[in-house]
């Protein structure tokens, strides 16, 4: 069975760039720029994985975490933020249930192997 | 009288189409610029993607790249758009660490804009060739590294800081060659990006250049070694910062204060600190430095602080009376009071 993945990104430069990695190890992906372009169906799917931001307008970014958590169904979360100050990775870790927190700039070769 | 009024009316309905018609046109202007940008964006981000993993069975040069972006508009022939290109560049370059960031590296050497920057540099415009330094740091092109050395004694300040940022970055201690004798004034938020900059490229220390600058005597310079040697805590050299701890300079001796706050002294150092005390000029300083003794120091040394207390000056004395009385030595305070007061009679007028 084909693995599925979800992509959140506002920067439209790594979130092409992390749906093409993805694509390349196998997976049906759906990358989107913000939670709004989200279609109802998505709600039934179970992602193997979501990577996504944590800064977008109008929500903390904890409250987001939380959100994500809630909303949609999925086995493992990876963060990839340019908010990387430490309280905040600390904070979200510590949440539970996230698989990995990444501060821009990251090597995508650590995300691969995630992946693999 | 009504002609005129119709004349005044007619002209102003007159502007008045004329400034609809120029918002209008802005508007229009705005929209399919926009839809310009976010279409080479969109163009540069699917590219970029595709070099890096391309599709399986699949070779992806620069050359698709180049010829991509071309179709979009991104051509040399028109330079707003080339600029935003470079702004792209920039962006993607910051996202990324490892091979991927060799990779972008090799891929934007190879596509346009080939010559850019360096026609930024050559400029007469100083926000332009600011920009144009920035923009060749930022991409690594090492390769007009002696084009911005140059500019380091630039009598703009915006330039010469730029190329100053730029040499941290190609150098890394090296530069120490250079930064400590220019012609200019170096600012306090200079010294800050400078140091902030060498550590984040270059953690890694290297001693000898540090101290082949140290015979410098610029007064910018001197401060931004101090800052050096607290950043990375160079505790080999802290006899450096306190030979300023007494400099005539307030500006130098308030840098030393605050750089050698975050050492901890071996006796020696702390007997040299504490013997030039009695040097700094300026009470707050002497203050700081006080405390900061009674900080480092396991036990207090009764004898430095007996002569401190007998300095004559009603801030130093208090401030040492308090760290004795916080030590549990309250015997030693009272005396030093009491003792003031000639008879018992006399202490107990005050009393």
């Amino acid at each position: 069975m084909v693995k599925t993945a979800l992509i959140i990104q506002q920067d439209l430069i790594l979130l092409q760039v992390l749906e093409r990695m993805i694509l390349n190890h196998d997976y049906r992906c759906k990358a989107i720029r913000s939670l709004d372009q989200l279609d109802i169906e998505d709600q039934d799917e179970n992602f193997d994985i979501i990577i996504s931001d944590i800064l977008f307008d109008g929500i903390a970014p904890l409250d987001y975490v939380y959100q994500i958590k809630e909303i949609i169904r999925h086995k493992s979360l990876l963060i990839i933020t340019s908010m990387g100050q430490k309280k905040v990775r600390q904070n979200i870790l510590e949440m539970g249930h996230v698989s990995g927190f990444f501060a821009v700039p990251f090597n995508f070769d650590k995300v691969e192997q995630m992946l693999s | 009288m009504e002609g005129k009024l119709l004349l005044l009316i007619s002209i102003l309905l007159f502007f008045l189409v004329l400034v609809w018609c120029t918002i209008g046109i802005s508007l229009l202007y705005r929209k399919i610029r926009k839809k310009q940008l976010d279409r080479i964006e969109y163009t540069f981000a699917n590219e970029i993607a595709k070099y890096l993993y391309p599709p399986r069975g699949e070779e992806y040069s620069f050359i698709n790249v180049q010829r991509a972006l071309q179709a979009v508009g991104a051509k040399p022939s028109k330079k707003a758009n080339i600029q935003y290109l470079i702004d792209l560049m920039i962006r993607a370059q910051r996202t990324m660490l490892g091979e991927n960031y060799i990779k972008l590296r090799l891929l934007f050497s190879q596509i346009p804009p080939y010559r850019a920057a360096q026609s930024k540099l050559k400029s007469r415009k100083w926000y332009v060739k600011a920009r144009g330094i920035r923009e060749i740091y930022e991409m690594e092109q090492s390769q007009y590294l002696k084009d911005v050395t140059r500019e380091r004694n630039n009598p703009n300040i915006y330039v010469r800081r730029e190329a100053q940022i730029a040499m941290v970055v190609f150098l890394g201690w090296e530069s120490l060659r250079f930064l400590p004798y220019l012609k200019r004034e170096m600012t306090l938020w200079q010294q800050i990006k400078i140091v902030e900059k060498l550590f984040a490229l270059y953690p890694d220390p290297k001693i000898k250049y540090l101290k082949k600058t140290y015979a410098t005597q610029r007064p910018y310079a001197q401060e931004l070694l101090m800052r050096i040697i607290r950043k990375y805590n160079l505790f080999t050299e802290v006899d450096y910062i306190i030979g300023f701890l007494d400099h005539e300079s307030f500006d130098r001796r308030e840098t030393a204060i605050y750089c050698i706050s975050s050492f901890k002294l071996t006796g020696e150092q702390l007997q040299e600190v504490k013997a030039k005390i009695f040097n700094v000029p300026t009470i707050e300083q002497q203050v700081q430095l006080l405390k900061y003794i009674h900080q480092i120091s396991d036990t207090p040394d009764l004898e430095f602080y007996d002569a401190i207390l007998h300095t004559g000056n009603d801030i130093l004395e208090l401030s040492a009376a308090e760290i004795l009385w916080t030590s549990g030595h309250e015997k030693l305070v009272h005396e030093f009071y009491y003792s003031q007061y000639s008879t018992i009679d006399a202490l107990k007028e005050v009393i």
